[in-house]
């Protein structure tokens, strides 16, 4: 589904990928890990097309990222960043509501369809009870629980999560992570995510995308389990 | 809150409507209501009635009006698109940029010798205000893409405007009195000085500049969510930031050439309209916006009449209380 040629990244003199090649399945959920400062939110960016790579190409479902039209892009990709967002007199279902944008009017009418999308993708990440909650008041767990669920309501096969789990209690991270495990499974979904939390990602995930000296591979989680206790001298 | 909203937007219409009939009523010739009334239906012959009640109080009640409008919707653009509470046409110089274009046209071309302009003068204002603010704007918007920091933008907003303000000064430390008298007068601002036949000029460039800002509804809605959240949901934020370059440079810039630089608006207007419409949501800002700008700009010229004060010094009273009011309450604005 997203695959990598030879994607090269770079900050000045500081290379974070060189030609890096790699492969994400369809249907999986793939948990991306390395160190600080590995480049995981550079690269879900570029994946995102928020950013571009310094060279290389991303395809996504057979189509160069770059040639797809910003419009159409929103359909196939979401991405939940660690941003904060803190607007006054924003409610969470407006909030997931924007997650709709690719499929609404020039002045954003939602329908009723919309509204059911975004009730579900509420109560998916257990929070329809704060639909009408303004955003400002959320606690950092529970607004990464609202930005999840708009990505969910952007209905879209690939979702890009960048440290979804870091501001969530342990309960409710392994919460997250079998939903978007479920999300991948049943939906045929292409789901990655940035993690520091391995035993999470080892727990739930299909593979594992490990960012090391300036390249990327993915494994099967049991083989991943065996790099990083290396890696990490767990 | 639907219901509310509607309320709301009765209420400011019979308030906009109120002003804008008080506006007209009231002024230094006093006449009564009756003889207006006469002049609207046709009834009162009298010259010099008509020429008052049409040419000068209708034609700046309008003004003030539109004038209302068009920097209270450049300033929810800016606030929305920099993400700064403190953003408008006024904080980050497009006055100011206005302004300098305008010394440079009323200060600079007679010192430089050219002094029969002529009938281009009244056309060159504008346009050398425009000029002026979206110079101004453009700078902004590059440097905004360099700098993450919105802050920084900010700041740098400032320092280009006292840069500009000194430039100003030395301008008019070389003007001679009859030129710096013309360009002190603007910059204290006027709804008085629009003659009927520029009417039309600025009617269209206000109409584009509203249509544009309508335009940019759905953008700027996602826009709330940060550029990162916006270009995820398929948002071209190059062409967006151009819309409301477009948008701000018709609007700010037209009403800054021909009545000056009139402060203040642009900043707390949209603040009351979140206030009072408990909305984010620019289908609802954008109207409330308008409507609460064009009623504040009406009142404003009304005291202005009454207290014989210049237009901008009463804005910014009236304005800056509420900024006051609403960064001191909500301090979340400011995370």
């Amino acid at each position: 589904m997203i695959k990598l040629e030879k994607i090269t990244v770079a900050f000045g003199s500081r290379t974070l990928l060189d030609s890096a090649e790699c492969t994400f399945t369809r249907g999986t959920l793939n948990a991306l890990v390395g160190r600080n400062g590995a480049g995981k939110s550079s690269l879900l960016r570029i994946l995102a097309a928020i950013d571009s790579p310094n060279s290389g190409e991303v395809v996504v479902g057979g189509k160069q990222l770059h040639t797809i039209a910003a419009e159409e892009r929103a359909k196939i990709i979401s991405f939940v960043s660690t941003q904060r967002v803190r607007v006054a007199n924003l409610r969470c279902c407006d909030v997931v509501a924007t997650g709709r944008a690719p499929y609404t009017n020039w002045i954003g009418s939602i329908s009723k369809e919309d509204t059911e999308i975004i009730n579900q993708s509420l109560a998916a990440v257990g929070m329809e009870s704060f639909a009408d909650r303004a955003i400002d008041t959320l606690s950092d767990g529970e607004f990464q629980r609202v930005m999840i669920a708009r990505a969910l309501a952007q209905q879209t096969p690939v979702i890009l999560l960048d440290e979804p789990t870091a501001f969530l209690d342990i309960p409710t991270r392994f919460e997250i992570c079998r939903l978007l495990a479920d999300l991948a499974h049943n939906q045929g979904k292409t789901i990655i995510f940035s993690t520091h939390d391995i035993d999470a990602a080892l727990a739930v995930c299909d593979a594992v995308a490990i960012m090391e000296k300036c390249s990327i591979s993915v494994h099967p989680t049991a083989e991943a389990a065996e790099i990083l206790k290396v890696l990490f001298s767990l | 809150m639907r219901n509310r909203t509607t309320i709301l937007f009765l209420l400011l219409t019979v308030a906009v409507v109120t002003l804008f009939i008080c506006d007209i009523v009231v002024g230094s010739v006093n006449l009564p209501l009756s003889q207006m009334l006469g002049v609207l239906t046709g009834a009162t012959t009298d010259p010099t009635i008509r020429s008052i009640v049409i040419d000068i109080r209708l034609l700046k009640a309008v003004i003030a009006l539109l004038a209302g409008v068009a920097l209270s919707l450049s300033g929810l653009q800016m606030q929305t698109m920099f993400s700064n509470p403190l953003a408008g046409p006024y904080v980050l110089g497009v006055s100011s940029g206005a302004s300098f274009g305008v010394a440079l046209f009323l200060l600079g071309a007679p010192i430089l010798g050219l002094t029969n302009l002529g009938v281009l003068s009244a056309i060159g204002t504008a346009g050398a205000a425009w000029i002026g603010a979206a110079a101004v704007l453009m700078l902004i918007i590059i440097l905004s893409r360099r700098i993450k920091d919105i802050m920084v933008i900010l700041i740098l907003g400032m320092m280009l405007s006292s840069a500009l303000g000194a430039v100003v000064e030395i301008l008019q430390f070389f003007s001679n009195e009859m030129a710096l008298k013309s360009f002190v007068v603007w910059t204290m601002g006027s709804l008085g000085d629009v003659s009927a036949a520029q009417l039309p000029f600025i009617l269209v460039a206000i109409v584009v500049g509203v249509t544009v800002a309508v335009i940019t509804i759905k953008p700027l809605n996602l826009l709330l969510l940060g550029e990162n959240y916006a270009k995820s949901a398929g948002i071209n934020l190059k062409r967006v930031y151009r819309l409301v370059f477009l948008s701000t440079t018709l609007l700010a810039g037209t009403i800054t050439a021909f009545c000056g630089p009139i402060g203040f608006v642009g900043l707390a207007v949209p603040h009351l309209a979140r206030m009072l419409f408990r909305s984010a949501d620019h289908r609802v800002l954008i109207p409330a916006s308008a409507a609460i700008g064009a009623a504040m700009l009406l009142a404003g010229d009304i005291i202005s009449k009454v207290m014989l004060l210049p237009i901008n010094t009463i804005t910014a009273l009236m304005g800056i209380p509420v900024v006051v009011y609403i960064v001191t309450r909500n301090r979340n604005l400011l995370q």
